[in-house]
């Protein structure tokens, strides 16, 4: 089973949780500070992801799984 | 947006106001964060009219949402509400976020019916952990103790003890921010009660992590080696960043307690991991914030080697990577830098002393428990820092306590109307105009002030805004 991590731009505000906790998964996205974008989710395990998806306030950080590996993000 | 009215799109209409409702804010945050950048007070502009540049954004988001509403869009809504709570709260620079997350909190709240109360429930647990991790991680000590506790029990009542687990472990970090190891050890018990129910490596390596920085707290060297090191082993090869988490911690805390001993084996041990670490960090792409950390603690080894020159070009190196991950607050590499960097005179004490004395005075401001934050000032390294640089916090007696001045609740409501953005003519729209302002009149008596500035601030600095 692998997890794709998407940013739901529309609900993310920028508290930049998800980088405090897993800041080799997330950056702030160049040339805009208000908003986060995946750097490699696949340093981190899934569990890590679940924890940056529940701390993030406005719950923009969201994990679809999946049954192959996507994009090269295989937590499987 | 014109082309969506045109042809009577009107869910393409909503999102194109809601995307231009972000850019508003976006352009408004950045030209006020140019002026703070330039040495304007923060402070000042929240007062002068931080929600009149936000007007235009909060327009935009308000009129997105009514139109989601309409449609029944319960994600464009929910979406559009975010948008308004984000230009709703006076300050739009980073100061204000954990108004802003409260202010969210409280909107989801008012929209009843919408959702069924399990997952009401559900979603305010969710939503007090994460303000109690963004306060934890953001030096608001007291708000994430409070907003914690209630996640905890939120947590127990719904019976998900992964989240019970969390909210326990991240107590226990809040104490620790203030050096309370005491106060920390039952929480870290809960955490590891609600643990033996979860049972995964992750939480497991979460637990070390815990234990190895309880540890640190209390100057024991051999537990939190033994907890860093399994932590990095549970973190194995796939959980590459929790491996550089471990290292960078278990290189720092060495090097802090090595320093502070003069414990050669300590020093030794921390020089080597800081080493290990910066080699296990060079797959990931970008600057990370355990590259800063191991740098933080080979300055510190060399200041206590007596190598000057090579403590300041890493003390340089860590401030300069801390700089370029943009992440709030790492106080541990400040510290590093400043005890090396101010002392030895170097090019940057200057900058170094005013950004110190800028972070201090802002944390200042942030925590209104006055017993917390002289805690917090009194942790060893702080209150080191503070002496390099010349900081005095202040007892908080300049913002008196609202318990003890006996507020009533409409009192603190028009408080937080006011810290939120509201005009006075907004604050009781049933009572009158005439009602309005006898309450108002109170009010002012009561805090010895005279205008809306000043109680806005006196919200803030008494944090009535999330009490």
């Amino acid at each position: 089973m692998a997890v794709r991590v998407v940013i739901d731009r529309r609900r993310c505000i920028g508290a930049g949780t998800c980088l405090v906790l897993a800041p080799s998964a997330f950056r702030w996205r160049q040339g805009d500070f208000l908003k986060p974008e995946l750097l490699d989710p696949t340093t981190v395990d899934e569990d890590v992801l679940r924890e940056v998806a529940a701390a993030c306030p406005t719950q923009a950080i969201v994990l679809e799984e999946v049954f192959e590996s996507v994009e090269g993000i295989d937590l499987g | 947006m014109d082309i969506a009215r045109e042809v009577g799109a009107r869910s393409e209409e909503a999102d194109a106001l809601r995307e231009l409702a972000v850019i508003e804010h976006g352009r408004t945050a950045r030209s006020l964060q140019t002026e703070v950048d330039e040495g304007a007070s923060r402070l000042e502009l929240l007062m002068t009219g931080g929600s009149e540049l936000l007007a235009k954004a909060k327009g935009l988001a308000e009129q997105a949402f009514h139109i989601y509403e309409q449609l029944g869009d319960r994600r464009g809504s929910m979406s559009s509400l975010i948008s308004m709570a984000y230009t709703h709260v006076n300050d739009p620079t980073t100061s204000g976020m954990a108004g802003r997350l409260e202010h969210i909190r409280a909107l989801h709240h008012s929209r009843k019916g919408e959702v069924t109360e399990s997952q009401r429930a559900t979603d305010d647990a969710l939503m007090l952990y994460s303000i109690h991790v963004y306060a934890r991680t953001n030096a608001q000590p007291d708000l994430a103790l409070a907003r914690g506790q209630q996640a905890f029990d939120a947590a127990q009542a719904l019976g998900d003890r992964w989240l019970e687990c969390l909210a326990a472990g991240g107590l226990a970090m809040t104490y620790l921010t203030f050096g309370a190891s005491e106060e920390s050890t039952p929480w870290l018990d809960r955490a590891a009660k609600a643990a033996m129910s979860v049972a995964s490596t992750s939480m497991a390596r979460r637990m070390e992590m815990w234990r190895g920085a309880h540890a640190a707290s209390r100057g024991d060297s051999p537990q939190l080696i033994g907890h860093y090191e399994r932590a990095a082993e549970l973190a194995g090869h796939k959980n590459l960043g929790g491996r550089c988490e471990a290292y960078s911690a278990l290189a720092f805390e060495c090097a802090r307690l090595g320093a502070a001993a003069g414990d050669d084996a300590l020093l030794g041990r921390a020089k080597r991991t800081a080493l290990e670490t910066l080699d296990a960090v060079r797959p990931i792409s970008g600057r990370l914030p355990w590259e800063a950390l191991a740098h933080a603690a080979l300055a510190l080894v060399a200041q206590a080697e007596g190598d000057g020159v090579i403590a300041a070009e890493e003390a340089r190196s860590s401030l300069d990577i801390d700089t370029e991950t943009q992440i709030p607050i790492h106080l541990q590499v400040l510290w590093a830098a400043g005890r090396i960097l101010i002392p030895q005179g170097e090019p940057e004490a200057a900058a170094l002393t005013q950004e110190i004395l800028g972070g201090f005075s802002y944390v200042n401001m942030l925590i209104s428990d006055p017993d917390v934050k002289s805690r917090w000032f009194d942790v060893p390294d702080r209150r080191e820092l503070a002496e390099i640089v010349g900081f005095q916090p202040s007892d908080g007696s300049e913002a008196s306590d609202p318990d003890a001045l006996e507020l009533s609740d409409g009192e603190l409501e028009i408080l937080r109307s006011l810290a939120s953005g509201s005009s006075s003519a907004q604050q009781s729209p049933d009572s009158g105009a005439n009602g309005a302002d006898e309450e108002m009149d109170r009010l002012f008596a009561k805090l010895g002030i005279g205008s809306e500035t000043e109680a806005i601030e006196y919200a803030i600095k008494a944090g009535v805004t999330w009490r």
